[in-house]
């Protein structure tokens, strides 16, 4: 009989080689969903800002000012906020620090597209500043008090007229028209646009219009960055099961080796009696290269069976020791067409050599 | 009993046999140490001493996603036992498009339980508020230098940063894949109130207290609703604190080592059942290593009857074939756990695998069991084996 007896545990070597990848993809499928899960939980922001390519930071940008009134005229914009940010030393009569000093075409708009809470007036001309609440309570400030700004040897007294919460990096800030950025700096360049869409916005067709309308020199970034981060952390789960199926898919190469040489030694009477027969070399090598695919797709569909009953009993027992543990292992149609592919490729690699190997023996030396 | 001196036992066979248990290795040493790693990495995320304790929502599924209220800390500060806190805002933000955990303290407090060595650059002080320290590897993963500034944007909140380079800092803990900032940046980035924290971190004298006492404590006195005490302390954070009300069913103490095991315990994720995970793969994998075997002896089958028919005894030729491929399996496999080593090794090198805070760390326990799966294999395969006399 060519179809030797111990051909099920040619299968079954096969198959629990299989099931390692079909477990491990299950589960991972599952703990990316869990992953998608969470991140969909975060209700995701709808602001935006435009930076100079080049640069890694706003106070490092510079970007032509009249790139804002050609975006500002796009469909489902809520807020634009044209600024100019840079690095300044504050003085007042108790103390003294360095922080960000931003500049505003209108800060009313920019404190009212923040929800603030502001103690006081809205800065509006060259001699006044808003401070955040946390500057303020750093630099011991007041509303009325008077601060110094000073940049690269040029300075300017402005007056506290407004001391505002935000809950934003603006706490640590503090706020002026843009003029007085223009008049320490000496350009009216800006620095960044932020726009926030409105929320009935179709925020893929809006950032498409958007970003036709921008320079080479300048990139769009989106402030909440949630789908990076998810995909960042897939990405290292896909990299993962990458390697360890590669490890996989060479042990089912050696496996498919090694059943075809045991098979070659098992069934060399019967193949030695059919070459005496007349049996061409080819038809051999179609007969054991059939043998190695058929137990290669046979031991895969057993794997696939095997490795995804495996994982949900065990998650089933786990949730019955421990109600609070709910996996539910899954595999794609594509994954499994993927597997059975790979699977056969790799058995018909390893059984090539033994097959060859085999044939180019005489006759004579041929056990019978 | 004497072993066969000469080598009868076909060479191709050998190799076929040691490619296999080579593999099967490789399998489980990369599994073992991958997993394993991500959960000790995790586990020691907030330090492995007994002495430090946690207090955090445990209603939150996630350790970085709940937040408690940093009035807890009037509960608990002036205890007895209690030798230092730190309340901590930890929040995983994209920087230079990459993902990263900021962590938000209070310098002055975060020290005292948690010492951490600047390598270049300074300390955060208080009045660096645009600011931060970046761990060791993450200057190195960033290419950041001092006084380099970046962009950092909020993944759970619609916020973003930008901050300086002041110092970077060593702590040799996962912590050197962090950024630390002033706790209201991260708040900000988290989108929390300057009142709320992620946890707070308490280092305890054993001798006095422990967590249940501490809970008690909070317990005790949260029907006293209390307002954050104006000390200097916390004046020197400048966070504009408003008053707020805490639900003590929220609240969780545990020790450090266990906070973010009872969250990993809570999808099933423990060391037992990773290392289990581990050997089932190998297990798996290795009905290769008994067909690799048992190959060898139909290939030897030749030289084992010839031996057979001089009149060797199965039992003395079995120990002797259990001797040699023995001697084989154990070398290639490792041979196969310092492949995996230096594979896993390049891959945290060159960031292949690295979710946020996984160290690669080598394990004694996961080459032990790779050794003790080998040689039971092996084992079970030559004693099972019919070593038959030669046929003609």
């Amino acid at each position: 009989m060519l179809f030797y007896k111990e051909k099920a545990s040619a299968v079954v070597a096969v198959a629990l080689l299989i099931a390692i990848s079909v477990s491990t993809t299950s589960i991972t499928n599952y703990v990316n969903s869990q992953v998608i899960i969470l991140g969909s939980l975060v209700s995701l922001g709808k602001t935006y800002i435009i930076i100079s390519t080049n640069s890694s930071s706003i106070t490092n940008s510079k970007i032509d000012s009249k790139l804002a009134n050609s975006i500002s005229n796009a469909l489902g914009i809520k807020y634009i906020i044209p600024q100019k940010v840079v690095t300044v030393n504050i003085t007042t009569n108790l103390s003294n620090c360095t922080t960000i000093l931003k500049g505003l075409k209108n800060v009313g708009e920019f404190l009212k597209s923040r929800n603030a809470y502001i103690n006081g007036t809205v800065a509006e001309s060259t001699g006044e500043v808003d401070v955040g609440e946390i500057l303020a309570n750093l630099l011991k400030v007041s509303v009325n008090d008077e601060i110094t700004l000073t940049l690269n040897k040029k300075s300017i007294k402005a007056k506290v007229v407004g001391i505002f919460k935000t809950l934003t990096q603006d706490d640590t800030e503090a706020i002026v028209p843009l003029e007085t950025v223009n008049y320490l700096t000496g350009d009216d360049s800006i620095s960044a646009i932020e726009f926030t869409l409105e929320e009935s916005a179709n925020d893929t067709k809006v950032i498409e219009r958007i970003s036709k309308l921008l320079p080479k020199e300048v990139r769009l970034v989106k402030v909440q960055q949630t789908s990076n981060f998810l995909q960042a952390i897939n990405q290292q789960i896909l990299k993962f099961l990458f390697f360890l199926s590669v490890l996989v898919y060479i042990i089912v190469a050696i496996a498919s080796y090694l059943v075809t040489v045991k098979f070659l030694f098992e069934s060399s009477y019967e193949l030695s009696m059919l070459r005496a027969l007349g049996a061409k070399k080819e038809l051999l090598v179609v007969l054991v290269l059939m043998y190695a695919m058929i137990t290669s797709v046979a031991g895969s569909i057993l794997g696939i069976a095997v490795g995804l009953v495996g994982t949900q009993v065990v998650s089933t027992v786990l949730a019955w020791l421990s109600p609070s543990i709910n996996i539910v292992p899954f595999l794609e149609f594509h994954q499994l067409a993927q597997i059975l592919l790979l699977s056969t490729i790799s058995s018909f690699l390893g059984s090539i050599t033994p097959t060859f190997s085999f044939l180019h023996v005489r006759y004579i030396e041929q056990k019978l | 009993m004497k072993l066969i001196r000469f080598n009868y036992l076909e060479r191709k066979s050998i190799l076929i046999l040691a490619s296999t248990v080579l593999l099967s290795s490789i399998l489980f040493m990369y599994t073992s140490t991958t997993l394993l790693g991500f959960y000790s990495s995790f586990n020691a995320y907030l330090g492995e001493g007994k002495n430090i304790v946690v207090l955090y929502d445990k209603n939150s599924r996630t350790p970085f996603t709940g937040f408690v209220s940093l009035y807890l800390l009037n509960k608990i500060k002036n205890k007895p036992g209690v030798l230092a806190y730190s309340p901590e805002v930890v929040v995983p933000c994209i920087m230079n498009d990459k993902p990263i955990l900021v962590r938000g303290v209070i310098f002055e407090d975060f020290l005292k339980v948690n010492p951490i060595t600047i390598v270049n650059g300074s300390m955060l002080k208080v009045n660096d508020i645009n600011s931060m320290i970046v761990g060791k590897n993450v200057a190195e993963k960033f290419n950041l230098k001092l006084n380099d500034k970046v962009l950092i944007f909020g993944v759970l909140a619609n916020r973003y940063v930008e901050l300086q380079v002041k110092g970077i800092y060593e702590s040799q803990s996962s912590m050197d894949n962090e950024v630390i900032v002033q706790l209201y940046i991260a708040q900000l980035l988290r989108g929390i109130d300057y009142s709320q924290v992620t946890l707070i971190r308490v280092k305890i004298d054993r001798n006095i207290t422990n967590p249940t006492s501490i809970f008690k404590d909070i317990v005790n006195e949260s029907s006293k609703t209390t307002q954050l005490e104006n000390e200097n302390k916390y004046e020197q954070t400048f966070l504009p604190l408003t008053s707020t009300n805490f639900d003590i069913k929220n609240v969780a103490v545990s020790e450090a080592q266990n906070f973010i095991k009872n969250y990993l315990d809570r999808y099933g994720v423990t060391k037992e059942a990773l290392l289990i995970l581990s050997i089932m793969i190998f297990f798996l994998s290795s009905a290769n290593i008994v067909l690799a075997s048992e190959v060898l002896i139909i290939q030897n089958e030749k030289e084992i009857g010839i031996l057979r028919s001089l009149g060797m005894s199965q039992r003395n030729l079995k120990v002797d074939l259990l001797v040699k491929l023995l001697l084989y399996s154990i070398v290639s496999s490792a041979v196969g756990i310092l492949v995996a080593t230096i594979i896993l090794t390049f891959a945290q090198e060159y960031e292949y695998l690295q979710v946020l805070s996984y160290t690669f760390q080598f394990d004694p326990l996961v080459v032990a069991v790779n050794i003790i799966l080998v040689f039971v294999l092996i084992l079970a395969t030559v004693v099972c084996a019919k070593l038959k006399l030669f046929a003609g």
